[in-house]
């Protein structure tokens, strides 16, 4: 039974630990599932930026063609609203220009080359400036001859190159983006796999092993059903076997102790003295054994009886217990004291008798001495109580402590105090039944004590 | 041990073991009950006694004041006579006491649900059992009431 608690429990553990390891990895695989979700929106995010600045910059080359467009109208028509049309111009594709500048604070390579295509349409604005001014003073063809013209067409190549530069970065970056996500999201998903993989084989093994631990377990109730049908039937026999026992051999007991008195009543005249001591030792023998066989049956009942637990007066108990046993005893009857003893959990008929069985003792054997005394005692000992007996009889040498609890075991003769033996192994069963355990102390001609523990707590 | 045609039987002694009953009316013929002792061998013949039955069929139905039950005995043993007793209305009224061996338990408590008057155990001190069954007698013959038929 022992072999297959301990591995219950191990089983029981192992259970336990595989069911942590399969949270463990469902956790780990939320983990992985949250870090994909955001991984998928931040390239996201980034796909909408770089879309933003591709955006701002095409915004910017459309506005520098608008500009130059008003220029040109200016130019023919002289018209001063293309003039207008044009810082219009102008003005918005500094704004698309502080956009992208804006949105590519990331990135020094990027912040640097918008830093030089600035640079470049100031340059530009200003020739542009220049060549307007000296168109309106001079006329259109000085104005081509001093190579301002020149000059600006360079520069509006060299800005429409860069801002086309600058688109192809940003659109390089996304596509690179855009790869690494695709790897880091494959990854992702292999994980995601190999862990639910791992997760619902678990899970299975888990299955597996409690269903197998449900059968086992119910192998073991049935075992143990088995056993206890097995042990109902030895007890009933046993049950039947006390029965036959006090019913069958106290019959012939009666008969025997019976028919001696009626020899002695009917035939006593004619007897000598031998005769009738004879059967007197008959009578004697058949009551003796009478109390032998009650004794035994009672001891043997304390085994399969069941206790009926309440909380037991043990002040009330004892003192009841020390009236009935002195009122039976002859003068000089010993002075038995008992102070008030605490209450403990326990049957109260059974402790009952372990109070008549040892006060019993104690008066018995300390009846011959000159101040006859029994002292009762008890005291806490952490979770239980002690009790003790003590009285100032023949007492006992202490080397056969360890028989007196034996049943038929006497350390007297029976001529000089009766009994069956019994008491004391009564006493251990009843103790012992109760969780606690019994003690006796002695030394010859110097008083016994006799004491027992029961637990406070069930 | 009836004398029986003139005195009325007041006592039932039922138990099969031939030496408790020669125990038992010694000890009751000491108490001078000897004549109104009805000595019956078994369960079966305690009941055929008192309903009438078999060999005593042409008897009147008899009106003892106690009833003696041995409860280990062949054939029909103490309880189950108990038991007829104490469901038929022509002898519910009979006051059984249990004279037994054993104490125990089970029977105990077996007897009471029947309906059991009293429940003796047997000593086996003779002196003992012989006052005992003689404070018996006293009691249930001269002191206990019953209904009158």
């Amino acid at each position: 039974m022992n072999e297959n608690a301990r591995k219950d429990a191990a089983n029981e553990r192992k259970t336990l630990v595989g069911f942590i390891a399969a949270v463990a990895v469902l956790l780990l695989v939320s983990g992985v599932a949250i870090l994909a979700v955001r991984g998928y929106a931040s390239t996201n995010r980034w796909v909408t930026h770089s879309y933003e600045v591709v955006t701002a910059l095409e915004g910017l080359t459309a506005s520098l063609a608008q500009a130059d467009a008003a220029r040109r109208g200016y130019l023919s028509s002289r018209d001063s609203t293309y003039l207008k049309e044009r810082d219009a111009a102008l003005a918005a594709s500094d704004e698309h220009l502080q956009l992208a500048l804006q949105l590519t604070t990331d990135n020094a390579d990027q912040q640097s080359a918008l830093r030089v295509l600035q640079e470049n349409l100031w340059q530009r604005t200003k020739q542009v400036d220049e060549l307007l001014e000296m168109a309106q003073k001079q006329g259109m063809a000085d104005a081509e001859r001093a190579g301002i013209a020149e000059d600006m067409r360079k520069t509006t190549i060299d800005i429409s190159s860069q801002i086309d530069r600058l688109q192809r970065t940003e659109i390089e970056l996304l596509a690179a983006r855009r790869g690494a996500d695709e790897a880091w999201a494959n990854g992702l998903v292999a994980a995601f796999c190999i862990l639910l993989v791992t997760v619902v084989s678990m899970l299975t093994w888990l299955c597996l092993r409690v269903r197998a631990e449900a059968r086992a377990r119910a192998r073991h109730a049935e075992a143990l059903d088995r056993l206890n049908t097995n042990l109902e039937g030895a007890n009933r026999e046993l049950e039947s076997f006390s029965y036959s026992v006090s019913h069958d051999l106290r019959s012939p007991l009666r008969a025997i102790d019976g028919y001696s008195l009626m020899l002695e009543e009917d035939y006593g005249p004619q007897l000598d003295d031998t005769a009738r001591r004879y059967i007197q030792t008959i009578r004697a023998g058949s009551q003796r054994m009478a109390a032998l066989i009650d004794d035994l049956l009672t001891f043997s009942r304390l085994s399969r009886q069941s206790l009926n637990r309440q909380t037991v007066d043990m002040t009330t108990l004892a003192r009841r217990a020390a009236a009935e046993v002195l009122e039976n005893q002859p003068e000089p009857k010993p002075a038995v004291n008992i102070p008030d003893l605490p209450a403990v959990p326990g049957d109260p008929a059974l402790l009952r008798q372990v109070w008549t069985n040892l006060i019993s003792n104690a008066v018995k054997y300390s009846a011959k001495s000159a101040t006859p005394e029994v002292q009762v005692r008890a005291a806490a000992e952490g979770r239980q109580v002690r009790f003790e007996i003590e009285d100032n009889g023949v007492g006992f040498d202490m080397k056969y402590a360890d028989k007196l609890f034996g049943v038929f075991q006497r350390l007297h003769s029976m001529d000089e105090y009766p009994g069956t033996g019994v008491g004391l192994a009564i006493v251990q069963r009843i103790i012992s039944r109760h969780q606690g355990a019994v003690t006796a102390k002695g030394e010859r001609g110097k008083g016994a004590t006799f004491g027992f523990t029961l637990p406070t707590e069930v | 041990m009836t004398n029986g045609k003139y005195e009325p039987v007041e006592i039932l002694l039922v138990e099969d073991n031939p030496h408790d009953a020669e125990i038992t009316l010694r000890a009751l013929k000491r108490a001078n009950f000897a004549n109104h002792v009805q000595w019956l061998k078994d369960g079966e013949e305690a009941l055929s006694y008192l309903f009438s039955e078999g060999e005593y069929t042409d008897q009147p139905t008899p009106r003892p004041r106690v009833m003696l039950l041995d409860i280990k005995m062949p054939k029909v043993d103490g309880i189950e006579v108990l038991k007829r007793i104490k469901a038929d209305s022509r002898t519910r009224a009979i006051p059984v006491v249990m004279l037994t061996s054993s104490k125990e338990e089970s029977d105990l408590v077996r007897s009471y649900d029947l309906g059991v008057n009293s429940y003796l155990v047997k000593p086996v001190d003779f002196q003992r059992f012989s006052e005992e069954v003689t404070r018996v007698g006293y009691y249930w013959v001269a002191m206990n009431q019953l209904p009158t038929a």
